[in-house]
């Protein structure tokens, strides 16, 4: 949301006297400040006037008549428990369980390329291996916290859309299947040791917590990353080699056992997961879809011809790349665009902690927010990485 | 006292109570109750006479048939606003009056920033000149957005309301109200007199 469409918001808010005491005390002093917001607020009084007091015309005289002699014919249904919400657009549901789940785990989501463009995610293959080599050879265990030398990856902001991390590059030679919804590229299961390299996995220190937090990412900080769910399933496997060592009769016992409790989490996880994407699904449905759409229909009706309907999003997206190099830079910080015309980029920074005020940055972008109104259409990934910057 | 008087005095929830039991003449003096009001929003939403008519028959013919299931967790009148809108809603996604409208399409300037604040032009508007340009631009309106300012401005409820009523959750009524001002804002001073 951009200061305008905030303003904005507030303003209709007031206006309907749907803003707490204290709110709108404060926007009222913005209010006497801004002769323009002024003017805004009594337009909108004088339109809603006009709305109110227009002229509907009188129903025809037999309209009810008509309505009950159809009643007849009408079948009536048995009463029944409530059924949950049709989803306006089925195939979009697994498109956005799939981002959701992908988004949980921490996982890394990319568009589909177009066919006949260099897959984005092998170049940032190279890119990351480059970079992990570049770095000293204890950061490629991954075993440790960020700091300089390590490799990040950071969804910078998952909720819109906006930033997404990286797939841990899928090997050439593994033909992993691609998930065909929503057109993104689901991440390979890339074999562990390959993952090491490629992708040494991020962990969150105490430090970037408290950084997150301090910014208001509490839930996120407080989140597993991937590479504290990367060691729990090294936890699970370390357990279960302890197992495998015990005497037979207690290990069998010990296996039901740890089966059972394993199938009761699994079931449990697939359950939060399940309402989790509930959740998103309403929350898309709700907001990102229903307004989404709304939004472009107007810009349609209001665009120039067909084909020029998305130039006011390739202004904002430009406006949004200069904001990103502004923020970069002060971070000291690097940027690169890895395939041309595709708008991804990749961010290098020197210390772990800047991502969280990247984060924090972007997500107080009104121009950034307003370009992820168009992703589905242009796409903006970006790929946050620590490391030290390359010397060039 | 005449039919329509002792109608008049039954209860709503008595009415809908028989109703519900298969009294098709107290569904009848419910559809007599609230046609009008049926009418007026799904006019609102519509703007076509012709469609509006349909749609307050199928809203009205969609809460007989489901008349059994309703648990008058909200009034029967809200009820029948949300099959009104719901319905009438529909009915545009139906008729793909995007496509048709986008034929009409305007100047791309609501999504610009306006280049220096000036004052509103409404005031120096006579009133049929103001009311004539927001009748045209209500028509140009996405439906969602006429919807929304129907049961805010006309129908001046609650934003609590217009969440239950739309299905939608209370950020987006206050996102998609300053949304559906700004454009018809936009609209009408740019109208043509």
């Amino acid at each position: 949301m951009n200061e305008r469409e905030r303003r904005d918001e507030l303003l209709a808010a007031y206006l309907d006297g749907e803003l707490p005491a204290g709110e709108a005390a404060a926007f009222e002093r913005e209010l006497e400040q801004d002769a323009a917001l002024r003017a805004k607020l009594d337009a909108w009084r004088a339109l809603g006037r006009a709305v109110r007091e227009e002229e509907v015309p009188a129903p025809p005289a037999d309209l009810t008549e008509r309505i009950t002699r159809r009643l007849g014919e009408t079948p009536r249904k048995a009463a029944s428990p409530k059924r949950p919400r049709r989803a306006r657009r089925p195939w979009l549901v697994p498109a956005a369980a799939a981002v959701v789940t992908a988004g949980l785990l921490g996982v890394v989501l990319w568009r589909a390329e177009p066919p006949g463009v260099e897959s984005v995610p092998k170049l940032l293959q190279e890119e990351t291996i480059g970079a992990s080599e570049s770095a000293p050879p204890s950061d490629t265990t991954g075993e440790d916290s960020p700091k300089t030398g390590e490799i990040v990856t950071s969804e910078l902001r998952a909720e819109s859309g906006m930033v997404r991390d990286v797939p841990p590059p899928a090997p050439e030679t593994s033909a992993a299947p691609v998930s065909p919804e929503a057109g993104f590229l689901a991440p390979a299961e890339a074999p562990a040791a390959e993952k090491k390299v490629a992708h040494a996995p991020p962990s969150i220190t105490e430090e970037v917590k408290r950084e997150l937090e301090s910014l208001g990412y509490a839930a996120e900080a407080g989140e597993a990353l991937p590479a504290q769910k990367e060691r729990s399933r090294e936890d699970v496997a370390v357990k279960r080699s302890e197992a495998e060592l015990a005497p037979p009769a207690a290990a069998a016992a010990d296996a039901a056992k740890k089966a059972k409790v394993a199938a009761d989490s699994k079931r449990a996880g697939a359950e939060d997961m399940e309402r989790r994407a509930q959740r998103e699904r309403a929350r898309r449905s709700e907001y990102g879809e229903a307004e989404e759409r709304y939004f472009q229909e107007w810009s349609v009706l209001r665009g120039p011809p067909q084909d020029e309907r998305w130039a006011w999003a390739a202004r904002e997206q430009e406006d949004a790349e200069a904001l990103l190099r502004k923020t970069v830079a002060s971070l000291d910080g690097t940027l690169k665009r890895p395939v041309q015309g595709e708008p991804a980029w990749v961010v290098t920074l020197a210390r772990a902690e800047d991502v969280a005020r990247l984060r924090y940055a972007l997500s107080k972008a009104g121009s950034l927010s307003m370009n992820t109104k168009d992703e589905r259409a242009k796409g903006l990934h970006l790929i946050v990485r620590v490391a030290p910057p390359t010397e060039e | 006292m005449t039919i329509d008087e002792a109608t008049e005095a039954v209860s709503e929830e008595t009415l809908v109570a028989r109703a519900q039991a298969g009294d098709r003449d107290a569904f009848e003096a419910l559809v007599a109750r609230h046609v009008d009001a049926v009418w007026r929003v799904v006019w609102r939403v519509l703007r076509h006479r012709q469609d509006t008519e349909d749609v307050v028959q199928e809203v009205f013919l969609s809460a007989y048939r489901n008349l059994p299931g309703f648990r008058g967790e909200a009034g029967f009148g809200t009820w029948l606003h949300r099959i009104a809108f719901t319905r009438a809603l529909n009915h545009v996604e139906r008729k793909a009056e995007k496509a048709s409208r986008a034929a009409r399409s305007l100047e791309d300037e609501s999504l610009r920033e306006p280049q220096t604040p000036h004052a509103s032009p409404f005031e120096e508007l006579a009133a049929s000149e103001l009311a004539a340009r927001v009748k045209r631009c209500l028509e140009r309106l996405p439906a969602a957005w006429r919807a929304i300012l129907t049961l805010r401005e006309a129908e001046g409820k609650p934003y609590e309301a217009i969440a239950a009523t739309l299905e939608i959750a209370l950020g987006t009524v206050r996102s998609r109200l300053a949304r559906a001002r700004d454009a018809l804002k936009t609209c009408v001073e740019e109208e043509p007199s």
